[in-house]
Order: C-alpha cells, then structure tokens, then sequence
C-alpha cells in the first residue's frame, strides 16, 4: 500500500524532468533532428517510438534505413562560413608555430599560457564570454583557448587556419615591423598559410591536461557540452594540473544559530541529561516522558556532521581529477555578463573519468566541496519547516561532478548536508502541543514518504 | 529509397588523439554502423543546429575496445592523428598548398551557387505563395486570413529557424541556419571559406609514420567480443551504471535490451551488486547480463568464445 503511494507521488512529482533525461539517455533517431530545425517545431520525439527488436519485416528494415540516411545527411554537412560575422583565427600553438617564438613580447602581454589561437576579428555574440585581449599594444588583438576555438571551429563560427611566417602582420598592421611589411609586398599574394580542417583542430588542440596549449578530451566534451546548453563558461582557478590546487580562503562569518523557543528554554536542561548513558542497559532511560525531544535526545548516540566556514580541521588541497576545473554562469545571466568581472559563478564543475578512476573517496571528496566558498541555504525560500528537504538539498556547499565515460557524460551534484540539523522530533512536540489532528497525522505521513524517496 | 553512401575501403584509418580513438569522415561512420555493428559515441556539435544536446554530430568517439576490435579484424588501422598532421602541415608547400587551397575554393564556389540558387527558390516560392494567398484572399473573406499581414511571411520563408532554438541563436548567433538572409553578405562572386571535417579524402588513405600500439582495453573486452560476435550492438554503459549497454539491432531503432557487466571467471560477486543491477535493470525494462570469460577452456579460435553469460531478472513475486 505505502509502496504504491512512494510511485505514485514519485511519478507526479516530477514528470517533465523525468521525460528529459530519459530522452538523452538513449542514442535518438536522425530522422527527428529536422524536427527540431524545423520553424513549425521544436518538438521533441517521444519515447518508445523505438522497437524492442528486430523482426524482419520490410516495413521495420525501411525505417531503419531511412533512420541510418538522415543521420548520414545530417553528419555530411560541411561547414562553410556564409556569414557577415565570418571569424578568422591562427593558430600559434606549440605544433606549428609556437606563439612565444613568433610573436612579439608587446603583443601578447597580459595572456595565458593557453591563449595560442589569434582571432582577426571580435564579430558576433561569442566573444561576449570567450577570448582574452592582449595588453600593452595599440591594436589588441583577441586571443582565444584551445576549448573555446574548438567549440567554434565545431559550430561552424570560426575559420581556424595554419599560419605562415607572415600571417600576423596581416592580422595587425603595424607600421614598425618595415622589413615583415616589405617582405609581404614583394610577394604577390600574400601568403597567409591554409585552413585547418576539424580534424586538424582536434589533433592539434586535445591533449593531455597539463601540457600547453591543450586541452584534454574529457574536459572539453563537457565544456562543448554546457555549451551547447547555453552556458557561460570560464577556467577555474584549480585549471592546471601542474599546479597544486589553491585551499579556499575561508571567510570569517557570524552566523546565528535558529534557536526554537523551546529549545532555548529546555536545550541546556536536555543536553546535559543526554551524556549520561550507562555501560550496559537501554539508551532510554524508563520512566515517564511527555515530549518526544526528551527521548530523541537520549538516543543521539552518533556524532553528526556539522557545516562550518571555517572547518576546524581542514581537508587536504584538492588533488587532480577531484578539483573544480570550470566556472558556470547561467543562462539567464548572460545579459550583464562581462568576462572580465564575471560575478559569482553559479555553478563549479569537477570533471572525473569514469574509466580511469574509481568512486571518490570521503577525503577526496571533503577536499573538492571545501574548494568551493560557502554557501548556506539563505533566504526566503529555505525558511521554515516545510522547507527541510529543499534546505538539505541544497546544502552548505555545492559542486557538480561530470562523470564521462566514453564520451557519455553523467552530471552529478556533491554537497555537503546537516542532516543533524533538521531536527524532525522538535516538530512531533510542537505539532502534539497546536492539539489539532493535522499536526500529527498529516505531518508525519508528509515525512514518511520523503524518507522513503530518499 | 535513394541511399548515398559513399564507399570505403578498408583498412579504416582510425585518428589517434592523446590516447583517444576517434573516426571524423561520416561515410566511414555509416560503414562501420551498418557493416561491423560499431555505434561509437558522437561528441560533437551538430553545425546546423548547434543550441541542443540531443543529437551530436562528428566526431565520433570509439571506445578503445571497438578500436581493438577493428584492428583484430583488420577492418581498420590506427593512425597518431597529431604526428601525421604535423607532418603533412609543415611540408604543405608550393604546388601541393595551391592544389589544396584550389579544392577549398571550388567548394566554396559549389556553396555559394547553392546558397544562392536557395535563396532564389525561397523567395520564388514566397511569392507564388503570396499570389495565391491574394487570390484566396479575393474570393474568400479577409477574416480567414492569418492575423498578420502577408508581407510578414516574406522573411519568414528564408529562416529555417524559428524554434525555441531561435532564442538562443539570437543570443549565440544562429548563423549557417538562414543562409538566404545573410547570402546578401557576399555579394561578390568570391567563394565562401570552406572548414572541411577531414584532413583525406576516403581514396586517399594516410601512411602510418608510426604505427601506435594496439588500443589498450579492459577486462571486460572479452565480454564486449563475445557480444558483439553474436550480432549485438554496443555502447558504453555508466548511464546503467554497468560496461555495456546491448541492443539487439541499431541503436537509432531498438532499444537496448540487457545491461552487461563483465567479471572474472573466478571473481566473488557481491549479493548486494546482483540485487542492485537487476532491480536497476528491472525498473528500466531491460535484462541485467553479467558475464565473464573461462580462460582456461578450449576455442575453436573464435573471438570470445569461451565466455559465459548469465540474465537476472527480478521475479515479481
């Protein structure tokens, strides 16, 4: 009976993000992505438009192949730049020409070590969150990383090419340079090297983490795909494997504890009872109580963890692959985003492969969420008794964990929760003392059926 | 029905990126789908429709076990992508540099007379549509009409996108999506730029400067030979969170039907993991497939022939 309840209220609870990820979670049918391109669209396939197997029939074996064409028409397209917003790039990577050899100190002042694809031109709306100008230089040019350069390479807004010696001089004239310019006048086209096919983009821009100029792949499937999803995204401050991860400094907060009344007039009286526990014998003492807080008090026999902003015993430095590696903006913030003052990100993403490494370990993973700043469930919409489920929910501190696993990834949200907190039989007396029958039957059915879920 | 899928030839270059096995050329994605039963992952953005995440465009991720596969079977080689285009880049020069510039040309003359001969389609269409609205329009009351004024369907026919993608381009820029509105943009006869996807032409297959190792697979490869030579199709599993996930036919049609986790022959399994797989296999409708392979039995030489599998099955009892 209570079975059929937990479905139940489960079902109807959250159908719409049911539906969603149960459709990214199998291979989807080509023939629907010119649905989705369509202007009467935007509609989605539905489940169980797929068979359960083969069965011969012709019938079965045309949809198939129709199915099998309009992913092959689909994948054929090449990508060919019709745009006014059309964006050449150089890259000046360690495999060709590598851009601390190359190019002048003055024109690439103030850029990472990463920043090894120059872009001739800013247009269109991406560079609101990508690219990085070079400091120190009249005509800045804007230099873009290995992930996001791929990323628009793949969408076909970004023509990325292999340059000659002479490229760069045709990308910022610069008057000083006399014996470049003559050079390139004597010619007569100037040669400004060849494009870069995707699959040069690849190999030259995925690599291992760490190495210069690169990125790995795992690291940018995710960020291609949070992309795709509309984020904004920059590196983190743990980006670098090399590097040590930096700790969080922790901010020095006064936070004043929620005390209930009836704690405040009873919770010394209580709490020194509790100690009190005999060798051998029931951790209830028998005898008369008239409050559930008085018996739930007694029988608190474990320690529980409690969130703090300055952890008294901090966890080690977050080590690779359990270290924040992107910063995300949302969507909707994308407005007043400015790459240089971002604001708070709204999310942190670690990145883990699934094959490579196993579950993380408590250490591992106390490390990476003391990585990230504090943040309590504050306001409004975490107040309250009927909130406890969105207050654990969205705990003390958060991090989202990508688990990639062939190019399937899997996002999972880490935070860390006072269940020792939330304390349920506080609300049995007070729902016992309101003396209606709502307090107690409907309330604890409500919490019955949460704990199961969970 | 009309199937335009080039051929290939094998053996298949597979690109080697930074311990990654990756396939960019899509008539060898059809090839290898419909001939050797190799799904592999699509991890890229698809260029017409690049805003979503529900279907992926090139290039395609193989596991390192379908790699292994292939090149046990010799249908495919492995290529260190890195090495070969930095070799094949530095030495673009001279007549070899204008032959492949003069090939990216051409096709992005071919893209412009195409965009162009679609535009002008586009806006024939439009206006016969007008006409014909206009001709109704005489006959028929007004009030019948759409709302808005027939002018306002002029654009309306050269946007491919007015989805709830549109929202996003407008934001990203949906460009490649419209390419009527922004033909205008060229108006001389200059080729579009062309990004090609590959770096060879099928025919054309690269010399191995240096052949890598064969790929390095897990244990459970035997589990994945053995289920792939009895006609199955393959694709990484965590979403299940088990090795495999196996389908009976095409991914693009069936669904999957068993949840595969591979074990050693001798290897103690936990009560708690079989309970735990084949209560997740049952609520997803699928069999829960634990198999391991015997290494010390006789075989006739056959990929994974001397390994065993087992179906668990929750009994609703």
């Amino acid at each position: 009976m209570a079975d059929v309840d937990e479905d139940a209220a489960l079902r109807s609870s959250q159908p719409t993000a049911n539906d969603e990820t149960e459709l990214g979670d199998e291979f989807q049918d080509f023939r629907f992505l010119a649905a989705l391109t369509a202007k009467s669209g935007g509609q989605l396939p539905k489940r169980g438009e797929k068979d359960f197997e083969p069965h011969g029939t012709k019938h079965q074996d045309g949809i198939l192949s129709a199915s099998r064409q309009a992913m092959h028409d689909a994948l054929s397209y090449t990508r060919v730049h019709t745009s006014k917003q059309y964006n050449r790039a150089f890259y000046y990577g360690e495999e060709g020409l590598p851009r601390d050899e190359v190019i002048r100190e003055d024109w690439r002042q103030g850029l990472d070590d990463d920043h090894v694809i120059l872009v001739e031109s800013d247009k269109g709306p991406h560079f609101k969150t990508m690219g990085k100008t070079n400091t120190g230089k009249r005509d800045p040019g804007i230099w873009l990383l290995p992930e996001e350069a791929l990323y628009l390479v793949e969408r076909g807004n970004l023509d990325l090419w292999w340059p000659s010696r002479s490229s760069y001089t045709s990308v910022v004239p610069d008057e000083d340079n006399t014996d470049m310019k003559e050079k390139v006048d004597t010619q007569d086209e100037v040669d400004e090297g060849f494009p870069m096919s995707l699959q040069a983009a690849f190999s030259m821009l995925i690599g291992q983490d760490g190495e210069r100029g690169k990125v790995s792949l795992e690291r940018y499937t995710v960020y291609a795909h949070l992309k795709r999803m509309g984020y904004a995204i920059l590196r983190a401050s743990d980006w670098d494997v090399t590097q040590p991860g930096k700790p969080q400094s922790h901010q020095v907060e006064l936070i004043s504890e929620p005390t209930s009344a009836f704690s405040w007039l009873f919770g010394k009286f209580f709490a020194e009872k509790e100690i009190q526990h005999s060798q051998y014998g029931p951790l209830v003492k028998p005898g008369m109580y008239r409050s559930y807080n008085s018996i739930y008090r007694q029988i608190a026999v474990i320690p529980r963890h409690k969130p703090n902003p300055n952890p008294s015993a901090p966890a080690p430095i977050p080590n690779d692959p359990y270290r924040v590696v992107f910063l995300l903006w949302k969507p909707s913030r994308l407005p007043t985003f400015a790459k240089s003052n971002p604001g708070l990100p709204d999310f942190r993403v670690a990145i883990t492969d699934a094959r490579s490494t196993c579950v993380p370990s408590l250490g591992q993973i106390s490390s990476l969420l003391e990585s990230t700043p504090w943040a309590p469930p504050k306001g409004s919409e975490f107040e309250g008794q009927g909130k406890v489920y969105q207050r654990l929910k969205n705990g003390w501190r958060n991090v989202v964990l990508a688990v990639i696993d062939q190019g399937v990834i899997s996002y999972l949200r880490l935070g860390e929760v006072a269940f020792g907190d939330e304390r349920m039989y506080e609300r049995f007396d007070a729902g016992g003392n309101s003396g209606s029958k709502r307090g107690g039957g409907a309330g604890r059915g409500g919490r019955g059926r949460g704990k199961g879920r969970r | 029905m009309a199937q335009s899928f080039e051929s290939v030839s094998e053996p298949i270059p597979i690109s080697l990126v930074s311990g990654r096995y990756l396939l960019f050329d899509v008539n060898v994605v059809t090839y290898l789908r419909r001939t050797h039963h190799i799904c592999g992952t699509l991890i890229g953005s698809i260029p017409q429709n690049p805003q979503q995440n529900i279907f992926h465009g090139l290039p395609m991720e193989l596991m390192p076990e379908e790699a292994k596969l292939l090149v046990q079977k010799e249908v495919a080689y492995i290529v260190d992508d890195l090495a070969w285009h930095k070799q094949r880049y530095e030495s673009m020069k001279g007549e070899d540099k204008q032959k492949y510039l003069q090939s990216l040309r051409s096709a992005g003359l071919k893209a412009r007379k195409a965009t162009q001969e679609q535009a002008k389609k586009n806006s024939e269409m439009a206006l016969s549509r007008l006409a014909t609205q206009k001709a109704k329009g005489k006959k028929e009351s007004p009030a019948e009409g759409t709302p808005e004024p027939p002018d306002d369907k002029l654009p309306d026919t050269s946007f491919h996108d007015t989805s709830g993608a549109q929202e996003e381009d407008s934001i990203f820029g949906g460009e490649g999506s419209s390419p009527s509105r922004q033909g205008t943009a060229f108006a001389s006869n200059k080729p579009y730029p062309v990004t090609p996807t590959t770096s060879y032409a099928s025919p054309s297959l690269p010399q191995n400067p240096s052949p890598p190792p064969d790929p390095c697979v897990p244990l459970s490869y035997s589990l994945f030979a053995h289920l792939h030579s009895r006609g199955y199709y393959i694709m990484p599993g965590l979403r299940f969170g088990c090795n495999y996930n196996v389908y009976p036919g095409d991914p693009l049609r069936f669904h999957s039907h068993f949840l595969a986790t591979s074990f050693e022959w001798d290897q103690e399994i936990p009560m708690l993991d079989l309970i735990g797989g084949g209560r997740l296999g049952t609520a997803v409708k699928k069999g829960f497939l634990i198999g391991g392979e015997d290494t010390e039995a006789e075989t006739d030489g056959e990929w994974g022939d001397n390994v065993r599998t087992f179906c668990i099955e929750w009994g609703g009892m």
